[in-house]
């Protein structure tokens, strides 16, 4: 059966991608979800539909406008956070709400793009071309290698901002990063799950493998192993029995997360 | 003696209300000071300026020699569940494969939990396991914000007496937030009293006249 299924080039390629995004979005939705800020996730993945929707209308390069917009995003938030100017969660719904207002409003004044928009919305991990699989490799080797140069600053930060601040590591510098990093993984992450549920990825797996009671660097190694297996079961049985890919990734990640909850602790120890 | 951190009129504004003003003192080596005052007094500001986290409105503090400082929050404690290992914790304080981290690791009893969880491990275990941390790069001074809030009577007994040793047998200077008036003024070399400006600087002798007004 697996051997009819790499038939398919674009099963290929959708599976290379799948992987690549299945390893890089749990590392950066660790640090957003022990940082008490996951919903930043799907906040940057709304934001990044302005540019999706403008690229469309201005005829570029989806990708890169979507990652130009969610960058901007990021260090808006960040900057806003830092003045005090709102509860950060707050300043995340005023950008969430924000890019989708404008992006509806670009939808209607680009009519005629509809089925382009619900690929993005959902994702199309089966129309990947090889010049996308490039892009996300670039991507993910830049955020890899960012994270493992970056790896005690940032664990430092997400234990205790204030600790790490008197260390003299600037938290603000830290959380940008952290930011753009996930800017990075969503732009080229909607691609595969699509807008509405590349946050999915890069959160439910941590939730998951956090339910496990492990260390830092082996929760961080369980949420790849988990967002991996979704993937391969999301192209796996979207393609047997027809059904949307994205979605089937994101019900096999919540029904790793109910088997993960359910396992009795000490079993794993 | 040289000073430590020298601290130079010394003022802190929170949205145009006044949180310290004009505080001026000098923090020499190997003192074991308690701050105390009422809640909104300024403690807390206070140590997050002489650590940098917070840049003063006006005035100067002045790290004399670069001291290394170690920093326990208070509000560590609600952080609970941070997927980490104590063994991880403790070697994002410094390099643990030292032997005086070994040493550190053995005196503080924390060999047999350096594979449990923060949320695996007691109040005071988790409080033990940051003091540890802070140990491994070998601090001058340790500054400690509300550091037994939250834990049970006995193992704030057990802390009391670590920071005493850490204090008087390997001569590392505290600045400690606490409510435990008792605890903190039997210990302390120096109480400084604070409520937006610095009412009290005093050696032990007349701390006990401080005590019954610092609640």
């Amino acid at each position: 059966m697996l051997t009819n299924l790499f038939y398919y080039s674009f099963i290929q390629n959708a599976v290379i991608v799948g992987m690549l995004v299945a390893v890089m979005a749990p590392v950066i939705g660790q640090y957003l979800v022990v940082r008490r800020f996951s919903a930043l996730a799907d906040t940057l993945a709304h934001v990044s539909l302005v540019g999706i929707v403008s690229s469309l209308l201005l005829k570029t390069n989806p990708i890169l406008s979507a990652l130009v917009t969610t960058i901007i995003a990021s260090i808006g938030i960040e900057f806003l956070g830092q003045k005090g100017k709102g509860y950060r969660e707050s300043i995340l719904t005023l950008f969430l709400t924000g890019s989708l207002g404008l992006s509806s409003i670009l939808i209607s004044l680009g009519r005629g793009f509809n089925t382009s928009i619900y690929s993005y919305l959902f994702g199309s991990i089966n129309s990947i071309s090889i010049s996308d699989i490039w892009i996300v490799l670039v991507v993910f080797v830049l955020v890899l290698s960012t994270v493992f140069w970056q790896r005690k600053q940032l664990f430092i930060v997400s234990l205790d901002s204030e600790i790490a601040q008197s260390q003299g590591i600037s938290t603000r510098l830290n959380n940008t990063l952290i930011m753009v990093l996930a800017s990075l993984v969503i732009s080229v992450g909607i691609q595969a799950v699509g807008v509405l549920l590349i946050s999915s990825l890069m959160i439910l797996p941590v939730l998951s493998s956090m339910l496990l009671k492990r260390g830092f660097y082996q929760t961080m190694i369980c949420s790849v192993v988990f967002a991996v297996l979704s993937v391969w079961a999301g192209v796996f049985v979207s393609f047997y029995l027809g059904i949307a890919t994205s979605g089937t990734i994101v019900m096999v990640n919540i029904l790793i997360y109910t088997v993960s909850y359910i396992i009795p602790k000490n079993s794993l120890s | 003696m040289n000073p430590l951190i020298t601290v130079l009129d010394l003022c802190f504004d929170y949205e145009k209300s006044i949180v310290l003003k004009d505080i001026s003192l000098n923090i020499y080596e190997g003192e074991y000071i308690a701050l105390l005052g009422p809640n909104g007094g300024g403690k807390t500001t206070l140590i997050k300026l002489l650590l940098g986290i917070i840049k003063p409105a006006k005035g100067a503090i002045t790290h004399n020699t670069q001291p290394k400082i170690g920093y326990i929050p208070q509000r560590l404690a609600t952080n609970i569940h941070f997927p980490a290992t104590v063994r991880e914790i403790l070697e994002s304080g410094g390099d643990s494969k030292t032997a005086n981290s070994r040493s550190i690791f053995q005196k503080f009893n924390l060999q047999h939990l350096l594979h449990k969880t923060l949320d695996q491990l007691s109040g005071g275990e988790r409080q033990k396991v940051f003091v540890a941390r802070c140990l491994v790069s070998n601090p001058q001074l340790i500054i400690l914000d509300e550091p037994t809030v939250g834990i049970d009577q006995q193992s704030q007994d057990e802390f009391w007496s670590l920071l005493r040793e850490l204090h008087q047998v390997q001569k590392i200077g505290i600045i400690l937030i606490s409510h435990d008036i008792a605890e903190v003024t039997r210990d302390a070399t120096r109480i400084l009293y604070l409520n937006q400006t610095l009412e009290h600087d005093n050696p032990s002798l007349i701390k006990l006249n401080i005590g019954h007004h610092a609640h």
